[in-house]
């Protein structure tokens, strides 16, 4: 490009100076035609001519002797040095040159001969008025017969204006030149026609590998892995209106090969009136790297977010707005994804009446405590139907600790939750379990010493009785030994029966409650008939499913309770019959006898209870009643209006041909 | 002392106990007056001079209480924290006397304020031994709160 500059300087110059030499030569013609006239007594229309010529012509004009004293100055130079011609004449022509040219123009002069007699220099002046100007001067000089010189001529142009603008110029090209060369971004210059480059930056030569001169050897299109592409862009480019530019990304090919992404921008300059096409590369491995990762991480983003059960979250804390949820959260909520986006309202429609307060609570915990703890509750899907979930939220702050938003996963933990409470009805069976038998092996240990102290103590007074004679104690005590003797073995009897109803797993059959009734009402016959009971037993007694010995046991075992418990009632009454609810039958076996009082209505099942221990009995037969009536899944209880009003024991069995599981998990 | 009958009531259910131990009080002649009770409504009835026990000429007050723990309708641990939450009564020593050696039971008794829990002994030489000294400290020893 500085060859351009020197090329442009030079242009002007010599078009200067042709028009210098012109005018010089006009002058010239004209001064022979004067001479031609002289003598003649008016002025000619030819020295009117030249007079005009000089005086209008846009340059200062001036003659002066070999001394330097001015012979001529036409009106230009006198209005630029602000003097009057008359002024002006027989001064120095040198005075107007500054003192530091002065003897350097005057030499200039002096060298002049016939063969050469033009010189053009430059020099600065300062006007009358003070202001520096530069001045561009042709002199001539003529000489006599002698070829000695005798006067000179000096046409001067102010060139203040033009060297202002070559000034600018350079400086504008030099502001350019260092943009372009300094510039991280690849530029070239390139002929629209051949496509050769014509001019390349140091980043090019980074970027590409080659040197400067080869690449000014090259054509553009070398610099690309896809010049068919190329091609098509040069070409838009070259269409593309004025000061317009394209923006084009291509692979471009490196000297060893390598090839690398670009952004082309590139644009049509007219550069000494030809069409060249400049462009600038930028090599956008890192943007496409980032773009590729980035659109990769999305992408495993989204793989995750769809294919986890768990609902992902992202909450806007500014907006107040749900930014992304995974789309399990259709799965769990049961709802369209779409309504929580433009609502966040619908998160909070959805939970559970009775969570939402410790939901929205725990929410706004997060922005204090940061997260990280699970928060329950429970949702309601459209349906109706309730989910557990268990909510852990985080906070993300930016770096001056500003909330920007939370992220959070929920699950869905209703089977968890089953299994809790699964697991916690187990311990508390379990719980249940262990009381009982701790009540066990203490009523036991009690119950079972105590027939042991009778009979240690009445042999004793046995003893007692012999030495005294006393033969009507003596019976009574060995009685007293006897019952004792007798209870104990009916305690362990009975201890057994029950600890061995703890890990039965009867099996279950069909049979009719009215015949297994019956046959028990049999057995029994003999000492209802001693009381004199009157029975009555309900034929409708359905058929169930169960364990026949152990509901055998139950029939004994109440009838014996009703026989035990008639009392002074002089019409004993006792009646087996069905009570039908509302989704089990309850079956019941009621005496007219002495009653329990409400308070002992649950006292009566537990082990070893015996409302009156006059009765014969050891306590444990309603205990195990109730044992064998829970293991079937049923309920026990008693109804009696107190002392008096006789009893009623009643039980429920679940259909099991109805209910098919025997773990139900009850809500 | 002198010249006021002595009572104790007697609270068991276990008819061969309770005829040993008022055979053991008897021999050793420690009280005038022994009253027995067969279960825990009974026993309160009695301290409260209520129903079958409301003439207190007839069921005085006793200065001894022997209460056994399992009971029917009442528990014996019950009937001890009435007593001891009754202003009229509270004052009157209970001994707890039980065939259990557990110690909730014991830990029991004494938190509702019981003055004595023995255990019942297995050996009659032992149960006899034991009437006799329980007497004799109780009524005889011990001072109460309303000896003049």
């Amino acid at each position: 490009m500085n060859s351009t500059k020197v090329d442009r300087q030079d242009r002007e110059q010599q078009a200067i100076s042709a028009q210098v030499e012109s005018l010089t030569r006009r002058i010239h013609e004209l001064e022979s035609i004067l001479q031609a006239e002289k003598g003649q007594q008016s002025p000619s229309s030819t020295e009117l001519r030249y007079r005009t010529l000089v005086e209008d012509l846009p340059v200062l004009i001036c003659r002066f002797l070999a001394d330097g004293s001015l012979t001529f100055a036409n009106g230009n130079f006198c209005q630029h040095f602000g003097r009057s011609f008359e002024d002006l004449v027989g001064q120095s022509y040198y005075q107007f040159i500054s003192e530091d040219q002065r003897e350097d123009v005057r030499a200039r002069y002096v060298c002049l001969t016939e063969e050469n007699p033009v010189v053009t220099y430059e020099h600065p002046i300062v006007t009358p008025g003070g202001e520096p100007r530069w001045h561009r001067w042709t002199g001539r000089a003529f000489f006599d017969d002698q070829g000695q010189p005798v006067e000179y001529q000096s046409i001067g142009q102010d060139m203040t204006d033009r060297r202002q603008l070559d000034e600018t110029l350079r400086e504008s090209e030099a502001k350019f030149r260092l943009l372009f060369s300094a510039a991280q971004d690849a530029l070239v210059l390139v002929d629209s026609e051949t496509r050769q480059i014509l001019d390349a930056n140091d980043a090019v030569v980074r970027l590409y590998g080659y040197d400067r001169e080869s690449l000014l050897k090259m054509n553009a299109l070398e610099l690309s892995a896809d010049p068919d592409l190329s091609k098509k862009f040069i070409a838009q480019t070259l269409s593309s209106a004025r000061s317009q530019l394209a923006l084009n990304i291509n692979l471009h090919k490196r000297k060893d090969g390598s090839t690398f992404p670009v952004e082309i921008t590139s644009g049509v300059i007219h550069l000494r009136s030809k069409k060249m096409i400049y462009a600038m590369f930028r090599d956008i491995t890192s943007r496409v790297q980032a773009e590729t990762e980035l659109r990769e991480s999305r992408e495993r983003f989204r793989q995750l977010a769809e294919h986890i059960d768990e609902v992902f979250w992202l909450f806007d804390w500014k907006a107040q707005k749900v930014l992304f949820v995974s789309p399990a959260y259709e799965t769990v909520w049961g709802r369209a994804i779409e309504d929580l986006y433009q609502n966040y309202a619908e998160w909070g429609e959805s939970i559970h009446p009775e969570d939402l307060a410790h939901a929205q609570e725990t929410f706004e915990r997060i922005t204090l405590t940061g997260g990280g703890e699970a928060r329950e509750y429970r949702i309601v899907r459209p349906d109706g139907s309730v989910r557990w979930i268990a909510d852990r939220g985080f906070l993300i702050t930016d770096e001056d600790g500003q909330i920007l938003r939370i992220a959070g996963l929920a699950n869905d933990i209703t089977d968890r939750k089953k299994q809790e409470k699964e697991r916690e009805e187990l311990i508390g069976e379990l719980e249940a379990k262990n009381a009982e038998l701790e009540r066990f092996t203490y009523t036991v240990s009690h119950d079972l010493k105590s027939p042991l102290i009778t009979i240690r103590g009445f042999l004793d007074y046995l003893e007692k009785d012999a030495q005294e004679g006393n033969l009507d104690r003596m019976r009574a005590d060995l009685g007293r030994i006897a019952d004792a003797a007798d209870r104990m073995e009916q305690l362990l009897d009975e201890l057994l029966e029950l600890s061995r109803l703890g890990r039965t797993v009867f099996p279950s059959e069909a049979f009719s409650l009215f015949e297994l009734a019956g046959d028990v009402l049999n057995v029994l016959a003999k000492r209802l008939a001693a009381r004199n009971v009157e029975v009555k037993l309900d034929p409708h007694l359905p058929v169930v499913f169960g364990d026949r010995v152990r509901l055998c046991e139950v029939f004994e075992n109440l009838i014996d309770n009703a026989l035990k418990n008639f009392g002074e009632q002089p019409d004993p009454c006792l009646e087996i019959g069905l009570r039908t609810g509302a989704d089990e039958l309850a079956i019941f076996v009621r005496d007219n006898g002495i009653g329990i009082e409400p308070r002992y209505h649950t006292k009566v099942f537990e082990l070893f209870e015996q409302l009156d221990p006059s009765k014969p009995g050891t306590g444990i037969g309603l205990a195990i009643v109730k044992r064998i009536i829970e293991l079937h899944g049923g309920r026990i209880w008693v109804e009696s209006e107190g002392t008096g009003c006789g009893a009623t024991i009643c039980f429920t069995l679940p259909d099991r041909r109805r209910a098919p599981g025997n773990f139900e998990v009850k809500e | 002392m002198k010249g006021k009958p002595l009572v104790i009531l007697l609270v068991e259910d276990n008819q061969d106990h309770a005829e040993m131990i008022l055979r053991n009080l008897q021999e050793h002649r420690v009280a005038n007056q022994i009253f027995h009770v067969k279960d825990g409504e009974a026993a309160l009835d009695y301290l409260f001079q209520r129903g079958l026990y409301a003439d207190p000429d007839e069921h005085p007050r006793p200065h001894l209480i022997l209460l056994d723990l399992r009971l029917p309708k009442i528990d014996g641990l019950e009937v001890l924290q009435r007593i001891k939450q009754a202003d009229e009564i509270r004052r009157i020593p209970v001994v707890v006397i039980t065939t259990s050696e557990a110690d909730s039971d014991i830990r029991r008794a004494y938190d509702r304020y019981t003055n004595s829990y023995i255990v019942k002994p297995v050996k009659f030489k032992q149960f006899s031994q034991l009437m006799d000294d329980l007497g004799f400290y109780w009524l005889g020893w011990n001072r109460h709160p309303w000896t003049e």
